[in-house]
Formats: C-alpha cells, sequence, structure tokens
C-alpha cells in the first residue's frame, strides 16, 4: 500500500535512466504499434459506376441497367488487418424500359489481406425500386429488407511520407444482392473513392523519443 | 391466486393485426366472387312463432350457370369446434330423449328436404322449450356462459350443404322460436336499391340500379361509389340480451353489409352500422374499383350484396352491370 | 578537499559515559542508551576516543553554508575497533550527505576499549558527530532547507475519472548517456508530486500496466507549480475486465445465472433481461415479443418472476415489448428450470429471480440509454460513507413512430398511441458493516387505445375499439443482518398496487385492480458444524377489485378455431369487491455436509391457498457430491404446488370448487469443468404433473341447478428429457455458451384420448452464442438458434357459420402436426468510444442475418382451404446509444 510521504530516489547515472527508459520501451513495443497511413478511423466516399440486373417473379428477368452511385464510408481498423464499418450508398440505374433506384445501409467488415489490399463483406438493410418507363406496368416493383455485399479495393496513398493516418484513393469492385420474395436484384459497383484515415494517436505509436514525448495528442 | 392473462397484450396483438391487415395479405379477400360461393341463407321470418311456419332460403354464386343441389337440416344444438360443428345429438337420441318425458314426436324430423326451399314448422310446445331454457341458464348471477340465451326466441340451428360440381360447401345458420306469441319479434332488415357514382361522386349524382338485365354501363379501371338504400327503421330497437350474453338493455341492432363482387376490389368488403360508433351513412356507402380490362374476360359484372342484423335477420339484392374498355 | 572547516568531535561521550553500554553477544536494534546497570557487568573504565577521523564535508552543504549534527550509534570491540555504526538521529538537513559522510568516518576511530573489572570488553556508545561550518557567522543552526513544490498532478483514468493508484512517474533530461531524472509514484488518489525540479523543459513518461502510456513534455519555471490532470487511457473498456470473480457456491441442482454485463451483450435480445433467459437450456422458444417463460414443459402462468425475492405478477410492458425494468437497475439474475429450494414456492414450473442493483457507487455514475423503442436515464451518487441512492427513468417513442406509420383513413384510427414509461428509486444505508437497509421502488405505466373504423371489416370480429391502460407499482423495503458465525436475517416488506383496465367496446371489459402487501423473513443460522438451517416466513395478501365481462382467456390445447374471435364461447362477468385473500406460507431448508464431498439440502415448505381452503405440503431434497476438483454429481426430487387461476376459481369465470395441482420434480446431473473458465453442466429431468387444471365441457349439479362445469382437476402433464450447457467465462477476450435441450412434454386434458403434445413441445432446442474483444473497444457477438417447430392443431375442414358471416375451421387431433423447424443467427456490434470524463457506446443489432423465413404460425384464407406461414420478423436492423459518466 502506498503511502502519502513523498520518495525520492536519485538516480545516479544516466546510464540508470537509460536502462529504465529501454525497458519501459520494450514493454511498449510489444504493444505499440508502429505509423502507418492505414491506421485508425477512416471516413471515405465516392462515385461508381454501377449495372443492375433483377428478376421480377411476375415479369421474368429484366434487361441489364446502368447507371452511377455515391457511396459514404464511416469506419476504425481495429488491427492492422481487421476492420468494421458502416456504407450508406445510394444510386439509380436505368435501362431501355425501367429506371431503377436504389439504397441500402450496410454494416462493413474488412480484411486487409496484403500490404494495402482490403476484401470486404457487407451485410444491413437496404431496397431497390424499379419503374416502367413506358407505363405497361403501373406499379413499381422492387424489394426491401436484406442486402449483402462483397468487395475488393486498394489503397494508394501518394501525399504520405511518414506519421500515423492520411489521406488515400482507393479504386474498388464491389457485388451487392437484395433479396426479395417476388423481385430480387443483384449489383455490381465499379468505383473510386477518396479516404482520410485519422491515424492512431500518439498514446498507441511506438515513436522515437524526441517525437514522442511532446505535447501533441496525434501521431 | 394467479391473475387471470393480461389482457394488454392480447389487445395490442389483435390491433396490431387488424391495423395492418391491408398489407402483405397473400390470399384473395372475403368478399371476392370465384367459383362456386354460398353467400346467405334467409329464413322469413326469422323468428317464428308458436305453431307458425318458416321459409328458408338461400343465396348462391354460381360462376357456370345453375346446377346447385341442396340438402337442408336443422337441429336442436349444435357443437362447436371440437365436435366439427356437427349437430350435438342424433335424432333418434333427441326423440328419445323426449318420448321418455311424455312429449308426442312421431312427427318430429331433423331433415328439411333437398329442394332449392325448406318449410320449418315450430317443432315443439313452447312450454317444453322454456322450461329447457330455464335449467340449462344457471342460477341468475352466475353469468351464463354461452349455452343459451332465450330472451330473443329459443335458439335451433338450421343447415344447409349444397353442392356443385365437385365443390362441397356446408352452412348453419340460428333459427329463432319465439316463447311467447305476444312479444315483438325480430323482423328481416330490408334491402331496397343500390345506386351508383362517378368515382367521389355523392347519393345525389346516384344512378339506381335496375334489377334483371343490366343497363348501367361502368368503365374498366375506374373507382365507382356504391349507396345501398337501407331504411333506418331496419335497424330495430329491441330489449334484451345479444349473443354476448350482455344483461338485458334497450339496444339497437347493429347491421352490416357484406359487398360482393365478381371482379376489382371494394374499397370496404362489410361495412357496419353501430350506434354511437359508426353510422348509417358509413353502412351505406362504399367504393367499387374495377379490375383492368385484361383481367377480366367478360362483357358483365356482378355485385350481391347481404344485409345482416345481429339477431339473424337476412337481405339481398344482386346487381348486374355492363363492362366496357377506357 | 577544502579544509576550511574545522571538525570536532564531542567526546561528550564520556560525559555520556552513563549511558555507554556493554554489548551483548548479539547487537540488537539501536535504542537510546538507558542505564547501565540493567544490561551486562558493571563497567569500570569508559572508551576513549584515541584517534579521531575527520569526516569529509558534503560539498553542495558547504556552498549552501550548511552545518548539521549526526546522532551515531557506536559498537566498539574489545580490541578498541569499531564493529558498526548506525545512524540514530540523522542530519536535520537531509539530502546532503551528512550522515553518509559521519558513518564513513566513525567507522574509522579508534578508541581503546572499555574495561569491566580490569577485562576489556566490548560496548556501544552514543556520539554526537558535528559539523561546523569555520566562518560561519554564529548563529543558530542554518534554516533546515523545505524541498519546493515544482511539479503536481493527478492521474484519473479516462471515461471513468476513477483514480489510478501505485503508477510510476518519471520525469527526465537529456538522452543517452546524460539523461538523468526522478520517479515517484501515485497516491491513493492518483496524486503525484516532483521537488525541486531545475527550470526548463522535463519529459514526462507513465506506463501504468494495462494502459496506454502517457508521454509528453512539461516546462517547470522558476517560483512556479506546473499542475497537470493526465487522463490515462486503458487498453481495454470491456465490462468484463471489472467483474467480480467471486462465485456463490452451489446449492442447487440447476441454478443459471446470467449478469448485466453478458445481459447487455446478447444479440437479439436488444438488451432485455427476461429475453436473456430464453437463451438458457430448458426454455422453449416463443414469438418475438411474447413475454412469456415456457419451462420444461410448464405454461407460463406456472413460472414466477420475482425482483429481489419479492413476487411481480409480470414484469413486461404490453405484455412482451420491453422488460419494466431496466438491464441497467440489475446486478445479475437466477434462473431456476426446476427443482427449487423451498425458499420459493406457488409455481411448479421455473423460477426467474431478478436481482437489483446493491448500490455501492464510490463517485457520482450514470447513463443515458437512447434505442429505436424508448430512452432511459439512470442516475446513482454516494450519501457520505455509508449510503447511496440511485433513480432511473424510461419512456418509449412507439407512439410517435406508430402514428407515422397508420394511415389517417386505414382501418383504424388510434386514438391514443401505445406508450410505456417506466421509473426507478433505489436507495441504501449501512449503519454498520453488519447491516444493510434498502429501499426500491418502482413502477410502470403502459397505455393503448385504437377505433376500429369498421367494426365488422375483419372476419369475425364485431368489436368497435380496443382501449387499455396497465399500471403496477412496488415498493420494497428490506432489512439484512449479518451475525457473528454464519447467522443472517434477511427482512422484507413489500407493498405492490396493480391495475390493469382493457376496453372492448360495449359490454366486453376487464378491469382489474390489486393492492398486494408481502412480507418474507428468513434466517439462516448454523446449528452444528456441518448444518446450516434456514427458516423462513412469506406471507403474500391481496386485496383485489374486478368488475370484468369478457370471454374466458385462452388455455395451452387451444386451437384455432377457440381462439378465432371475441364472440366464440360467449362471455362471462363477474364482480368482486375489494376481496382479501391471503397466501401465507413458511419453509424450512437445512443444509448438512456428513462429509466434506457430499452436500444434502432437504427441505420443506407448507403453503395455505386461502381463495379454495387448502393447505399443501412440499417436501424436496437437492444433493450434490463432489466427486473431484472438477467434476460434482447432483441430484433432486421434490413436490411442488400451486394454486389454479383467479379466473379458474371464479364463481362466474370458472368453477369455485377446482383444487390446487402440483408436480413432481425429478433430476439427475452432474457438472464438470475441464478448465478455468470452462463448465459442462448436463441434467437429466423428469416432471410429472398432476391435477393440472383443464376445460370441462360437461354440466354438473351445483346448488340443484345444472350449470357447466367450466374447469376441473382432470388434466395430466408427463415431462422428460436432458438439457445441457457449456458455458465459457470470460476468459481470453471471449465469453458463450452453447445451450442443448432435448425434451418431450405431453398433456391429457378433458379433450384428448390419452397423453397429446403440449403446445410448446419442441424436441430440440439449441443456442450456442458468444461475444468476443476485439481491440480499440468494439465487440462482436452473435448468436445461432436451432428448435423444433412447436406443434399445431391442423384444420381439416371447415363451415360456414351464416349469421357471422365467417367459415369457422373444423380441427383435427389437437397439436398433432408440427410447424417446421427454425433457425436464425443474429449479429451484435459494439463500438466504445471514451472520452476524458464520459464514454459513449453505441450498438448495431441485427436479426436473422441469412434472411431465413419462420412459419410461427399458419395464417388461413377465408374459408381455410389454403394456407400461408409466417409471423416472425425476418432481418430487422435496431441501432442504440448509450453516454454514461
Amino acid at each position: 500500500m502506498l503511502h502519502r510521504r513523498h520518495h525520492h530516489h536519485w538516480l545516479a547515472t544516466g546510464a540508470a535512466v537509460v536502462a529504465a527508459l529501454s525497458v519501459a520501451a520494450t514493454a511498449e513495443a510489444a504493444e505499440l504499434t508502429a505509423p502507418a497511413a492505414r491506421q485508425g478511423y477512416y471516413l471515405g466516399g465516392g462515385v461508381n459506376g454501377v449495372a443492375v440486373r433483377s428478376v421480377d417473379r411476375d415479369l421474368g428477368a429484366f434487361a441489364a441497367a446502368y447507371g452511377s452511385s455515391y457511396a459514404l464510408r464511416v469506419g476504425e481498423m481495429l488491427t492492422p488487418w481487421l476492420g468494421i464499418g458502416l456504407e450508406v450508398g445510394f444510386g439509380q440505374a436505368q435501362s431501355s424500359r425501367w429506371r431503377s433506384q436504389f439504397g441500402g445501409l450496410l454494416l462493413d467488415a474488412q480484411a486487409n489481406v496484403w500490404k494495402n489490399l482490403a476484401l470486404h463483406a457487407m451485410a444491413g438493410l437496404g431496397a431497390v425500386m424499379a419503374r416502367d418507363k413506358l407505363g405497361r406496368v403501373a406499379s413499381a416493383k422492387g424489394t426491401g429488407g436484406a442486402l449483402y455485399g462483397a468487395g475488393i479495393g486498394y489503397d494508394f496513398f501518394p501525399l504520405h511520407t511518414e506519421g500515423s493516418g492520411g489521406f488515400g484513393i482507393t479504386p474498388s469492385l464491389q457485388g451487392r444482392y437484395c433479396p426479395g420474395s417476388s423481385f430480387h436484384a443483384a449489383m455490381v459497383w465499379v468505383g473510386l473513392d477518396l479516404y482520410w484515415w485519422r491515424g492512431l494517436d500518439k498514446q498507441e505509436l511506438e515513436l522515437p523519443a524526441a517525437e514522442a514525448f511532446t505535447g501533441k495528442k496525434q501521431g | 391466486m394467479k391473475r387471470a392473462h393480461p389482457p394488454a397484450f392480447a389487445a395490442l396483438a389483435v390491433g396490431v393485426a387488424l391495423a395492418t391487415q391491408g398489407c402483405g395479405s397473400t390470399f384473395d379477400p372475403y368478399n371476392q366472387l370465384e367459383g362456386f360461393r354460398l353467400l346467405a341463407v334467409r329464413a322469413e321470418p326469422p323468428t317464428v312463432a308458436p305453431g307458425a311456419t318458416a321459409t328458408i332460403d338461400a343465396l348462391v354464386y354460381e360462376p357456370d350457370g345453375p346446377g346447385t343441389t341442396y340438402a337442408w337440416s336443422w337441429c336442436p344444438v349444435r357443437t362447436g369446434a371440437d365436435g366439427a360443428y356437427e349437430c350435438a345429438m342424433s335424432e333418434a337420441d333427441f326423440k328419445a330423449e323426449l318420448e321418455a318425458v311424455g312429449v308426442p314426436v312421431d312427427s318430429l324430423t331433423f331433415d328439411l328436404g333437398t329442394n332449392e326451399t325448406a318449410t320449418f314448422a315450430y317443432p315443439l310446445d313452447p312450454t317444453i322449450l322454456a322450461l329447457i331454457c330455464a335449467t340449462a341458464m344457471g342460477p341468475p348471477g352466475a353469468g351464463a356462459a354461452g349455452l343459451l340465451h332465450c330472451d330473443q326466441g329459443f335458439p335451433v340451428s338450421v343447415g344447409l350443404t349444397v353442392r356443385y360440381g365437385d365443390k362441397e360447401i356446408s352452412g348453419f345458420k340460428t333459427l329463432r322460436l319465439a316463447l311467447d306469441a305476444a312479444a315483438p319479434a325480430n323482423a328481416n332488415p330490408v334491402l331496397t336499391d343500390l345506386s351508383v357514382a362517378e368515382a367521389k361522386g355523392t347519393r345525389a349524382d346516384a344512378a339506381v340500379l335496375p334489377a334483371g338485365e343490366p343497363t348501367y354501363t361502368m368503365v374498366l379501371g375506374e373507382k365507382y361509389e356504391l349507396f345501398a338504400e337501407v331504411p333506418e327503421a331496419a335497424a330495430e330497437t329491441f330489449f334484451g340480451t345479444t349473443t354476448t350474453g350482455i344483461a338485458p338493455t334497450e339496444q339497437r341492432e347493429v347491421l352490416f353489409i357484406t359487398w360482393f363482387v365478381d371482379g376489382g376490389s371494394t374499397a370496404h368488403q362489410r361495412t357496419t352500422f353501430f350506434e354511437g360508433t359508426a353510422g348509417f351513412d358509413r353502412l351505406v356507402h362504399n367504393t367499387w374499383t374495377l379490375p383492368q380490362p385484361e383481367e377480366l374476360g367478360r362483357d358483365r359484372a356482378r355485385l350481391v350484396l347481404v344485409l345482416r342484423d345481429n339477431r339473424g335477420g337476412v337481405a339481398w339484392l344482386r346487381r348486374d352491370v355492363l363492362v366496357g374498355r377506357p | 578537499m577544502n579544509h576550511s572547516f574545522i571538525t570536532f568531535g564531542l567526546t561528550a561521550a564520556l560525559l555520556i559515559g552513563s549511558q555507554a553500554r556493554a554489548q551483548e553477544a548479539a547487537p540488537t536494534a539501536p535504542t537510546p542508551a538507558p542505564a547501565p546497570t540493567d544490561d551486562g557487568p558493571a563497567i569500570s573504565k569508559m572508551p576513549e576516543l584515541e584517534r579521531f577521523v575527520e569526516a569529509e564535508y558534503p560539498a553542495r552543504a558547504a556552498a549552501a553554508r550548511i552545518e548539521a549534527i549526526v546522532i551515531l550509534e557506536i559498537d566498539i570491540n574489545a580490541a578498541g575497533g569499531v564493529d558498526a555504526v548506525r545512524v540514530i538521529e540523522p542530519a536535520a538537513a537531509t539530502g546532503y550527505g551528512f550522515d553518509e559522510a559521519a558513518t564513513l568516518a566513525a567507522s574509522k576511530f579508534e578508541f581503546s576499549p572499555a574495561e569491566a573489572g580490569g577485562t576489556p570488553i566490548p560496548v556501544t556508545i552514543s556520539y554526537k558527530y558535528g559539523f561546523k561550518l569555520k566562518d560561519a557567522p554564529p548563529p543558530a543552526e542554518p534554516a533546515p532547507h523545505v524541498p519546493v513544490l515544482s511539479f503536481s498532478g493527478l492521474l484519473l483514468e479516462r471515461g471513468t475519472r476513477a483514480p489510478l493508484a501505485g503508477a510510476t512517474v518519471t520525469v527526465f533530461q537529456g538522452e543517452g548517456e546524460s539523461a538523468h531524472g526522478l520517479e515517484t509514484t501515485s497516491d491513493n488518489e492518483g496524486r503525484f508530486s516532483f521537488f525541486d525540479l531545475t527550470p526548463g523543459e522535463w519529459k514526462v513518461l507513465c506506463d501504468p500496466e494495462g494502459y496506454f502510456p502517457v508521454r509528453t513534455a512539461e516546462t517547470v519555471a522558476a517560483g512556479e507549480v506546473v499542475e497537470v490532470v493526465y487522463h490515462v487511457e486503458k487498453r481495454s473498456y470491456s465490462p468484463f475486465d471489472v467483474m467480480v470473480e467471486a462465485r456463490r457456491p452451489k446449492k442447487e441442482v440447476t441454478r443459471r445465472t446470467v449478469t448485466t454485463e453478458e445481459i447487455e451483450k446478447i444479440p437479439g435480445t436488444f438488451g432485455d433481461p427476461i429475453a436473456v433467459v430464453t437463451n438458457l437450456p430448458s426454455v422453449a422458444h416463443t414469438p418475438f415479443g411474447s413475454g412469456a417463460l415456457i419451462v420444461r414443459g410448464s405454461s407460463p402462468a406456472d413460472t414466477i418472476i420475482n425482483v429481489d425475492g419479492t413476487n411481480v405478477p409480470y414484469l413486461y410492458h404490453f405484455g412482451g415489448i420491453r422488460t419494466a425494468i431496466p438491464a441497467g437497475m440489475l446486478q445479475y439474475l437466477d434462473f431456476y428450470p426446476g427443482n427449487f429450494s423451498p425458499y420459493f414456492g406457488r409455481a411448479t414450473g421455473g423460477v426467474l429471480d431478478v436481482k437489483l442493483k446493491r448500490l455501492q457507487p464510490e463517485k457520482a455514475n450514470g447513463y443515458i440509454d437512447a434505442s429505436f423503442l424508448d430512452t432511459g436515464v439512470f442516475f446513482s451518487m454516494p450519501l457520505g460513507d455509508k449510503a447511496a441512492i440511485a433513480i432511473g427513468g424510461r419512456r418509449s417513442y412507439l407512439d410517435v413512430l406508430m402514428q407515422q406509420v397508420i394511415p389517417k383513413d386505414g382501418p383504424v384510427t388510434l386514438t391514443a398511441a401505445p406508450r410505456y414509461y417506466d421509473y426507478q428509486l433505489m436507495a441504501s444505508w449501512r449503519p454498520t458493516p453488519d447491516q444493510e437497509l434498502s429501499l426500491i421502488v418502482f413502477g410502470s405505466d403502459d397505455r393503448f387505445a385504437i377505433v376500429f373504423n369498421n367494426p365488422a371489416d375483419a372476419a369475425g370480429i364485431a368489436i368497435p375499439e380496443i382501449k387499455t391502460a396497465s399500471r403496477f407499482y412496488r415498493g420494497i423495503l428490506s432489512h439484512r443482518l449479518q451475525l457473528a458465525g454464519k447467522t443472517t436475517n434477511e427482512l422484507k416488506l413489500t407493498l405492490g398496487w396493480d391495475e390493469q383496465i382493457a376496453d372492448f367496446g360495449p359490454g366486453r371489459y376487464i378491469h382489474q385492480d390489486y393492492f398486494s402487501p408481502q412480507l418474507r423473513d428468513t434466517a439462516s443460522f448454523a446449528v452444528a458444524d456441518a448444518l446450516q438451517l434456514k427458516v423462513g416466513l412469506d406471507w403474500l395478501l391481496y386485496n383485489a377489485t374486478w368488475d370484468v365481462s369478457f370471454r374466458r382467456p385462452p388455455m395451452e390445447g387451444d386451437s384455432i378455431a377457440d381462439n378465432n374471435s371475441f364472440d366464440t364461447g360467449g362471455i362471462s362477468k363477474t364482480k368482486i369487491d375489494r376481496k382479501v385473500v391471503s397466501f401465507p406460507a413458511a419453509f424450512v431448508e437445512a443444509e448438512w455436509t456428513p462429509i466434506p464431498e457430499v452436500t444434502l439440502l432437504p427441505g420443506v415448505r407448507v403453503d395455505y391457498f386461502d381463495w379454495i381452503h387448502e393447505t399443501v405440503y412440499d417436501p424436496r431434497l437437492t444433493a450434490r457430491w463432489r466427486l473431484s476438483a472438477t467434476t460434482v454429481l447432483k441430484g433432486g426430487a421434490g413436490v411442488f404446488h400451486q394454486a389454479p387461476q383467479a379466473d379458474q376459481v371464479d364463481q362466474g369465470f370458472g368453477n369455485p370448487d377446482v383444487r390446487a395441482f402440483w408436480a413432481y420434480h425429478y433430476s439427475l446431473g452432474a457438472e464438470h469443468q475441464p478448465l478455468s473458465f470452462l463448465n459442462v453442466d448436463v441434467t437429466a429431468f423428469y416432471k410429472d404433473v398432476r391435477d393440472v387444471v383443464v376445460l370441462s365441457d360437461a354440466l354438473i349439479e351445483r346448488g340443484g341447478v345444472q350449470v357447466p362445469e367450466r374447469y376441473n382437476n382432470n388434466g395430466r402433464g408427463r415431462v422428460y428429457g436432458m438439457d445441457l450447457l457449456v458455458r465459457h467465462e470470460f476468459a481470453n477476450g471471449f465469453f458463450g455458451w452453447l445451450a442443448y435441450t432435448l425434451s418431450r412434454s405431453e398433456r391429457r386434458d378433458n379433450r384428448s384420448n390419452g397423453f397429446r403434445r403440449f403446445d410448446y413441445d419442441q424436441t430440440h432446442i439449441l443456442t450456442a452464442l458468444g461475444s468476443y474483444r476485439l481491440p480499440h473497444n468494439w465487440e462482436v457477438g452473435g448468436r445461432w438458434r436451432y428448435v423444433s417447430g412447436n406443434p399445431y392443431t391442423p384444420v381439416v375442414g371447415s363451415k360456414l357459420d351464416l349469421d357471422a358471416d365467417t367459415y369457422q375451421p373444423v380441427t383435427g387431433k389437437v397439436n398433432s402436426a408440427r410447424l417446421p423447424a427454425f433457425h436464425q443467427l443474429d449479429l451484435r456490434i459494439d463500438k466504445r468510444f471514451v472520452y476524458d470524463a464520459w464514454m459513449l457506446s453505441a450498438y448495431m443489432d441485427i436479426q436473422n442475418v441469412y434472411n431465413q423465413r419462420h412459419t410461427e404460425g399458419w395464417s388461413y384464407n377465408y374459408d381455410y382451404s389454403q394456407k400461408s406461414g409466417g409471423g416472425d420478423l425476418s432481418f430487422l436492423t435496431i441501432f442504440g446509444l448509450r453516454a454514461e459518466f
């Protein structure tokens, strides 16, 4: 148990201090991470080109529709190779006969399998609705409910030199599937996203002493 | 002592179920006429006085022309679900019971024939029926548990089995036997006319549909307002309990109309008059959306309205209309 | 060495010669020299200092003009040499090295030895060694230097504001070989201080075990004190890290405990404590929101729910949406699927005992919890050293949501959208360490009203409206006394009030009102070494007022035909005004350990059911046999009585001659603990339920009149099976369990010919769930369930009811068909954001991840010729947020 009295300990030589610090440093080294670009929270958004294929129970398969979509993604890297986040995306596509609109909110888990290459698996809520441009079918066809997806992307960090976090550009490829009893749709998204990686806090990073012992919070 | 079931949840479940009834229902609605149907059975009069007879007829929907066969019967007490709604005791047993107490039963039979209409004669001495009522109702204040409620007359059940092609439907209807000839008896309600107006129209704009051959033309895919002609007096005021066993009070009959159509859909399957909650204007008005041109392959459509009160009274009317493409 | 000083030694030793003392053979710790006559032989000659050694004057002190006196104790041996030197009174000015210099010099002194009777002997003397400056102004002693505070700080844990005690803080300057610094440790309140730091920039390092390191730099200025607060972040904020591992000793055959931390992490339950119980073995799966606990083939009314030992008739809002007590108020819950102690009674099924938090907050804390259903708040704080108080409340906004969803001219009008709220107040006081007084007040209020715009639109139902309002309050005052040995006494007085109002149009209503006080006293004491006795009284009273006009409540075994419409079966009426019904009970339970490995718990409970004038006796026995350190064999047998439900006995609704029913419970099982965090528990059970109250269509004679019997005791139940629970306690970042139940439950009633399947006879019930802690305060959890479908009564035809204008189903043999099996995967993600003084947790709960369509029941078309499945919600995603400080 600790008592209130001040306990001073005059350390005889600088070597002892260094020794103390190096002991602390080895304990840190086991748990602190080296700074890299792809760390911490991420916030990103981008534009995608979309191809949609829908099947209706009564009307059969529709012709492929093409269009675009926007997506906003936010999340965090938990370990250097595992990250979790949310994605909100919406878009529209058209074929000669049908105009479709779709959107969704997904939970996204990513695995950083090699350098900056990440594989994604997603599940969440989504809806697809298609309207007949020619007016032959009065009511809209569509479905809402579950939405599943899978994707792959590679992050480039052209401006990054050192430190934790930074801005990146990510080309990505995603597939999505929205099931339903009377209508279901499958989509392919190809896009380019811009990300900002916040990086880890200084307290989690392995840094040389000169950088570590400053008053800043970020790495 | 454990308490009775918390009613709140049951209520909420019912409420939610009913509120969402419109959404996601995958079955054809009850009031859609497709295939052979038995729609109503009417007894005139619905409450039979001692010594009198009642004429019973049925309303059927025959999509492919006439060809229905009928089998009528009656039964003093009918079982419920666990007895498959069959008669609680056979004719032989019933006669044996009555003979045991010295009641003449030679002319008594449950069979009412196989004609399109049936004739039902008051079967027993009203004092015997009154005695059965008294012993079966239980001590006062105990609350009758749905066994027998005789204030509107002794209830018997008329059964009908109809066959049309390979389809068979069995139904049953309550017929009341008045215990006191002098007491006011129920009368069948009156449904005289049906008028039609275009969408959002009022009764003033409506044209009366004639019975028999149709003359009015409707456009496929359009909405029409329907107005039934029911006099307010058809909702009689009476003193008594209803089948729900409330203590006898003076109350007004509840009326409801079931609107059957053989194409398209109606805004309401049934409309109600319930004093204090739903007025007469609610009872007599409905909206019919005719089917799309490709869905109906005929040049005419049929409406059948069945009006009931909650004491066994029935009335109906049938009207046909011509339909054309837009 | 600077010789500008004079050292002089006071040979006051000779003056203080009387203080010399002969040395004992074993030198003791230095003490002030006592009178020599007490110790050893008389001294004839004192030792004399022959050779004085000058100490080196500490340079820093000389520069600072500081003088000192050091009092030493010197052991002189028989040859006159110095054996040992000790500092009895150090120099007033510390840190200059006076003591060390004096000690060093004195160790080189040479004495002529002391003599006793002519023989040289070893002695110990006190010696005053002074350091005096030559030119010093004669004064009094130089003022002692007071250390100057340069840098002071407070270490708090980020998010919880808890102080970090015992953490090492280092300040240093320079690098490599020339680095120098100081180190200190934080105290109980997290404070640390550094003195006499030279002005300039100092690097600060604090790296406690389990936390992220604090590495920063502070600038010290002369004449100023730098004050800081460091919020140190823990590596993981999983609540499991602070869970106390204290395991209560197991006495029962089967008791399953789930803590609040686990409750909040199980997916698919929205943190609802009672929904969590359905993930344990021996509990059947019920459709979403039904709120019923079906334990080992018992009806929901056969299982009781207690809050801190007090009976609560129901604990749900609207029968199943949400528990009326938030998870934040609970500590843990205990669930007994059968063979429970005589402490609990009036039930033949199982017991769920919900334990509220024991308030012991060190500081004020609380939370705000928002989800898609409701928002709740909680706040607790200590009142001095011995007392604490907490309040909480919650309100739903389902009403706001529903008003948006229900169309304006649809079939219903919401006159009062469904809303609920609940509130809790807790206070505790420990006047002495062996007593605790606590007060808990909680209440709940639900309300809902809709009007049907076309009452007859839906087949068969001719009710114009539904209006319900439910309220209950409970106040529990309890006193716990812990005396010497293992004697304890717990006294509990509960006052409760329940009100339920439901209206379904004219002539159909249920109005109930209960005032229920309950008194419980349980005393436990040791009779002998291996025998502990527990004696208790449990007195429950109801003062009931009823006014009911409604159809009979649904019963187990009812088919769709029975429950088809509100009109079926007719209406019954009853009215009771302020009737007092009493349920006194007493029990005795012994805990006997004849040999250390065997524990036997025989007990008996006596209940009197006032309403039906019946006294019942429940003897029960539980036995546990510890085969090894990791394996226990257990078994139990007992009788469990239960009174019939109020409406079954009521004159207007039921049969006043109905008696109590009872069950025999038998269980046999084993527990094995292969690893410290892994537990395997297998139990086989058999239950025989007699005199079950069942529906009757018979007519009997009562008071000379033929009346419908309505209910009788001809029913019988039979349940057998086994349940398995493999439980992984929190270790290596993971917790979870696998629960499997294999069972068969059957009933026999007046309608069935022999035994038929119970309504909830689910042959297989498998639940596998787990939660894993990821870095950065993320947690991921999942649950997979597989359940056999429920039996149902098939519809084999239909008849047209021409009066009601609806088809009535004709049913086949009761429960002779089975619904398809059900399986579902749920996922839960939690993330905690930690800030200096508070934390924010966000969670997302996804139900039915692979979108499996379930059939919880059939819905039929109007003439029962077609059916389709459905009835459960598929793929649902729920978000929630909690801010806690």
